[in-house]
């Protein structure tokens, strides 16, 4: 298991993760560590790779809410008041932090944790790039 | 399939790839049904990285996985010798919260319960704990029982 990093350029600087393997315990801690590294070498947009991740276990879940909170609150939208309400009635996406070609089980268990409620999903690099 | 097959690794997250594996390749009532293979090996994954993580807390141990056809059912006991603790009474995490209000913890045990048909806990009779795992499958396909 393995993630490699690339940067893209669109409105913005888009740092993308492409992950490659079962993202369980092990590959989560890894995602973690590169992504509070990478957000704290300035990184505000973060695009995960997911098209060859076969298997995501709650601990990979885990890491992309860490990441989701650490991208919130280095955005400065904390408080705002529309955020929270559309926090709270659902309509809220992460404007930092998407993710790109999920596979079939990955889809399942991002809805089975009510996940995929916050973290918008995109199908190719190109367009995903541009939604930021 | 035989009548049961066991594996035992150490407490260690390195050998997560080894259970996924076990489960895959020893589930064969399952084999024509890769969305519920899928879900076992996901429910099996979770459960042993509960027990590394929140059982034996970075201690060096030992888990037991025995996976048994009996009847319309696969049955997994993951037997340990941690601290006794019940996976079944933690309660199930809000998912419909928002995100970033949703405490750390409840996430693995919430997707096993959706993954299995049975989640049994049981301290074991020596120490440590036994938890059961129970998914229904279809009937045994040609050639497979």
């Amino acid at each position: 298991m393995e993630i490699t990093t690339t940067q893209e350029q669109g409105r913005v600087a888009v740092t993308v993760f492409h992950l490659k393997g079962e993202l369980d315990a092990v590959l989560a801690q890894q995602l973690r560590q590169q992504g509070r590294d990478a957000i704290t070498a300035g990184a505000r947009y973060l695009l995960l790779d997911l098209a060859e991740v076969p298997y995501i276990a709650s601990a990979g879940l885990r890491a992309f809410q860490e990441l989701f909170t650490l991208l919130r609150d280095g955005s400065g939208e904390k408080g705002d008041k529309a955020v929270y309400e559309g926090l709270r009635d659902g309509t809220y996406k992460s404007p930092n932090l998407k993710l790109l070609s999920p596979t079939r089980h990955a889809l399942e268990a991002l809805s089975m944790a009510g996940f995929d409620m916050f973290l918008e999903i995109q199908h190719n690099l190109r367009d995903a790039v541009a939604s930021f | 399939m035989p009548a049961a097959v066991s594996l035992r690794i150490s407490a260690d997250l390195g050998n997560l790839d080894d259970v996924r594996r076990f489960i895959r390749e020893n589930a064969a009532g399952l084999r024509q049904d890769q969305a519920a293979l899928q879900a076992l090996v996901q429910a099996v994954d979770e459960s042993v990285t509960n027990i590394i993580l929140h059982g034996y807390r970075g201690q060096p141990g030992s888990i037991e996985i025995t996976l048994e056809q009996t009847g319309g059912c696969l049955v997994m006991r993951l037997r340990d010798q941690a601290a006794p603790f019940d996976p079944t009474a933690v309660p199930p995490p809000d998912v419909t919260s928002p995100l970033e209000q949703r405490p750390p913890g409840g996430l693995g045990i919430h997707l096993i319960r959706q993954m299995v048909d049975e989640l049994i806990y049981c301290p074991g009779p020596d120490g440590g704990n036994e938890l059961r795992l129970v998914k229904r499958i279809g009937q045994p396909h040609a050639g497979e029982s």
